[in-house]
Order: structure tokens, then C-alpha cells, then sequence
């Protein structure tokens, strides 16, 4: 402990010598100071074997040392490291750029527009052929009506199997809740490609139709996403791996050779 | 760092050999002194000093401090670690000065200052080859310590930065040079028979 205290006090000494104390340091060196007249003595043999050293004349050089031409190109003549090292540093911006872009790439493909016409999805319906269907529903109940009330023709008894066929195609199925246009919704699949009746069946595939028609004049001004493209994602999966795989294999090398070249750099200096 | 300095050190970065030589004029006295410090060998300490400067030029593009010396006595600091790690792994020389006859050299005739009458270059003659004795007794590492803070003048933390070590291993070297300078030069004569001495008394 007394020993530590001692070299200390030598230390403090020293560092007061060049004012390297702080002020905390220099008050309990004070202290030390006023108690211990050895310190004082030691703060005198420093500052005279600091005066010595420093009064050492400077020896002039034996020549000089400026560098001529040819000394500084060929000092200057990169290395390997340092001649291909803007070359990987600029590759591994790029990979690491690219790197970036492949993964961002996919979630952009994956995402649908939402401009995308109803038509594209596959669960859609098309919402002109659902308004003709409910037009001709109304028509149907129109014609019965009129039948029923003002035909030249004597009612017939009206068995199971002769039943109003679209009553037949069109149970309610015990849909609840929802508005006719719902329940319409429901069968509509069924109503437009299985209709037996002659007339319903003319006019249903007349809209089909035209619907046709209309759907191939919106889809030549919108084309369809080519179904080669869909077709192929696997392959074009395939390809963004190998494209990842090589931008990794070529930043781990640049971060090689960049790490290499400051390791060199600092050695040297 | 005078504005001087400073566009010459900007104009060395640009590859400017004109302006880097200009440094190299200004700095190349300290420069030797100081690899002759730690080499103690006035040949070994002329290499280095070339070395520290080419060095330097290679390296120029990575300066990044305001001011050219710590840099450069860096530079050449670590040269001469290099050179004797070298001389350690293949002792070829000493490292101590020696004369022709292959014994050591204890006149330090290349410390003695041209300009003083023979009496006083007699006085100056023994006390300085009795602190170049000394200093070239210390073990490297205090040595050097003791030559960038006591003669170079360079404080605690620029000594710390140049050589890559803690502040405290600074001070701890520094008191240990001096205090073996202290026991050296006291069992040389040298610390009390010195005017400085009596200065110091004195003072004290």
C-alpha cells in the first residue's frame, strides 16, 4: 500500500512537471507536496533530466531527403490489393444494391394492381350478365303473370316433374338473411349454362354472347397477363436465386479484399 | 498548423511532389533525430528516415490529422520498432553506436554542438555523452516515451495517440525513464554537477 502511495506521488510528480494533472489530482498532490519534501526534490531531478534531454542539440541530417521523380512514382505504384480495390469496392455498392432489388422484386410481381378489371379474378362474376339475368327473372314473372291471367288457353293441372322449371333450378337452398340479389348470387351459376327452357336458353346464350363480344373488345384495348408468365414463376424463381446467389458470392469477395486492403494499409502506416 | 502547412498537406494529398518535399525539408531533422534517438545508430537512422518519407508519400491519400509531425514521427516510430523487431530476429550490428574498432562508442561525438569554445565543448562533451549514454541505456519503449514528451514536446495524449497505447501506459513509461535516467545520471555524476542542478536547488 505504501508502496503504491509511493508511486503515486511519483507519477503525480511527473505528470506536474508537464502539466498533465487534473484539478482534482492536483489539489491532493498539493497536499502531498506541503508534507512531503522528497516530492519536491523529485520534481527538481525530473525537470532537470527533462532539461538535459531536451538540450541534446539536434543532429543535422546527412543529406536530404527529398524525394525525386522516379522515387515517388515507383513508391506511388499500387499494389494488388490497393490496384483492384476501387473495383471491388464499386462491386460491392452494386451487389449489395442488387442484392436489395432481388428481394424487393417478388413482393412487387405478387401484388395486384388494383386497376386489375373484375374479369382477371377468377371468382368474379360479371356483373353485366348478373343485371341481364335479373332483367330476364323479371320477364319470366311478367309472362306467367299474363298466362295465368288472360290466356286463351285452359289452365293444366301442373304435376311434380311439370313444374315451373326455373322454380326447380332456383331453389332458395335456405339461404338466409341476405337481399334477393344474394340469393340470385348463389345460382346464378346454375340458371345461365343449364337452362332447359327453349326461349330462356336463345335469349341466355344471346347475352352470353354479346357478353362474349363485349369481353374480347375490352381485353384486346387491356390484354391479359400472358398465361406463359404465370405458367413459368418457378423458372423465374430459379433464376432470382442464382442471380442472389452470385451477387453474395461476389460482395463476400469484395468485403474480403476491402478488409485485406485496410489491414494492409494500416500495417503500413 | 499554420495555413502554410495546411496547403502544403493538401497539395501533397493531390499528389503534389513539390509540396510534399517542402514537408519533407521542414520535417527531416526531427525526423533523423528521432530514428537516431531509438536506433542509436547513425546509418540505420538515415534509412529510416528515407523509409518513413516514402512511406509517407504512399500513404499521403490516408492522412486524415490536421497536423503533419505527430504523423510523420509516427511513421517513422513504427520504422524503427520494424527495424529492430528485424534486428532482434537477425542480430547483424549492434545497436549501440560503435567505433571503427568495433567498440563502443561513449564520446557521442555526433551530440556535440559545433559553435561552443573548447572548454565548454569539454563540459558539454561529458555531460552529453553521459545523457546520450543514459538515454541509449533505456530500454526502446522508454526511450521513446521520454523523446516525443521531453524533447519533442508533445503532450500525454499525442504521445498516447502516436504510439498506440493507453494514457496511462504513457505515464507509467515516462516515470520509469525518468527515473532510470535519474539513477543513471546520478551514478554518472552527471545530475549534480550540472549548473541546472544548482538552478534547481535553488529553486528549491
Amino acid at each position: 500500500m505504501k508502496k503504491n502511495n509511493h508511486t503515486r506521488e511519483l507519477e503525480w510528480a511527473s505528470s506536474y512537471l508537464d502539466q498533465a494533472l487534473n484539478a482534482d489530482e492536483l489539489a491532493d498532490f498539493a497536499q502531498q507536496l506541503s508534507q512531503n519534501p522528497e516530492i519536491s526534490q523529485t520534481i527538481s531531478d525530473f525537470a532537470q533530466i527533462r532539461q538535459l534531454v531536451r538540450s541534446i542539440p539536434q543532429e543535422k541530417p546527412p543529406r536530404s531527403y527529398i524525394l525525386t521523380r522516379q522515387m515517388a512514382s515507383e513508391a506511388r505504384k499500387p499494389g494488388i490489393l490497393e490496384r483492384f480495390f476501387p473495383a471491388f469496392r464499386t462491386a460491392a455498392i452494386l451487389c449489395a444494391l442488387g442484392l436489395i432489388f432481388t428481394f424487393i422484386l417478388p413482393f412487387a410481381q405478387t401484388h395486384q394492381p388494383a386497376s386489375l378489371p373484375a374479369e382477371y379474378s377468377k371468382k368474379s362474376i360479371d356483373p353485366l350478365l348478373l343485371e341481364q339475368s335479373s332483367d330476364l327473372e323479371f320477364t319470366k314473372q311478367a309472362e306467367i303473370t299474363t298466362a295465368v291471367s288472360g290466356s286463351e288457353k285452359e289452365p293444366q293441372p301442373v304435376s311434380e316433374t311439370q313444374a315451373d322449371p326455373l322454380e326447380v333450378r332456383k331453389p332458395s337452398h335456405g339461404f338466409k338473411g341476405g337481399s334477393p340479389k344474394n340469393e340470385l348470387l348463389m345460382v346464378s351459376t346454375r340458371i345461365l349454362p343449364d337452362d332447359h327452357q327453349e326461349e330462356q336458353s336463345t335469349v341466355i346464350a344471346d347475352l352470353a354472347a354479346e357478353n362474349q363480344a363485349k369481353k374480347k373488345s375490352e381485353n384486346t384495348a387491356n390484354p391479359v397477363i400472358p398465361s406463359f408468365l404465370t405458367n413459368d414463376v418457378n423458372f423465374l424463381d430459379a433464376i432470382l436465386q442464382i442471380i442472389r446467389f452470385v451477387f453474395i458470392i461476389v460482395l463476400g469477395l469484395s468485403f474480403i479484399w476491402i478488409l485485406l486492403t485496410i489491414y494492409e494499409r494500416k500495417r503500413t502506416i | 498548423m499554420d495555413l502554410k502547412e495546411s496547403k502544403l498537406i493538401m497539395r501533397a494529398i493531390q499528389g503534389n511532389l513539390d509540396a510534399f518535399n517542402q514537408l519533407v525539408v521542414i520535417y527531416q531533422t526531427a525526423v533523423y533525430n528521432t530514428a537516431l534517438r531509438i536506433m542509436n545508430d547513425s546509418e540505420a537512422a538515415d534509412d529510416i528516415t528515407q523509409t518513413a518519407f516514402i512511406s509517407a508519400w504512399q500513404h499521403m491519400e490516408s492522412f486524415k490529422g490536421d497536423s503533419f509531425k505527430p504523423w510523420i514521427l509516427r511513421i517513422t516510430i513504427n520504422a524503427c520498432y520494424d527495424e529492430i523487431r528485424r534486428l532482434r530476429r537477425h542480430p547483424s550490428t549492434p545497436l549501440e553506436p560503435v567505433t571503427e574498432e568495433n567498440e563502443e562508442n561513449e564520446d557521442a561525438v555526433w551530440l556535440i554542438d559545433p559553435n561552443l569554445q573548447p572548454d565548454e565543448v569539454s563540459l558539454q562533451k561529458d555531460t552529453m555523452a553521459a545523457v546520450a549514454e543514459c538515454m541509449g541505456s533505456l530500454p526502446e519503449e522508454y526511450r521513446t516515451v521520454l523523446m516525443l514528451i521531453d524533447v519533442h514536446e508533445f503532450n500525454y495524449q499525442d504521445a498516447a495517440d502516436m504510439i498506440s497505447k493507453p494514457l496511462g501506459t504513457i505515464k507509467s513509461r515516462l516515470l520509469r525513464a525518468r527515473l532510470r535516467m535519474r539513477t543513471c545520471l546520478e551514478s554518472k555524476g552527471e545530475l549534480y554537477r550540472s549548473q541546472n542542478r544548482t538552478d534547481n536547488k535553488d529553486l528549491s
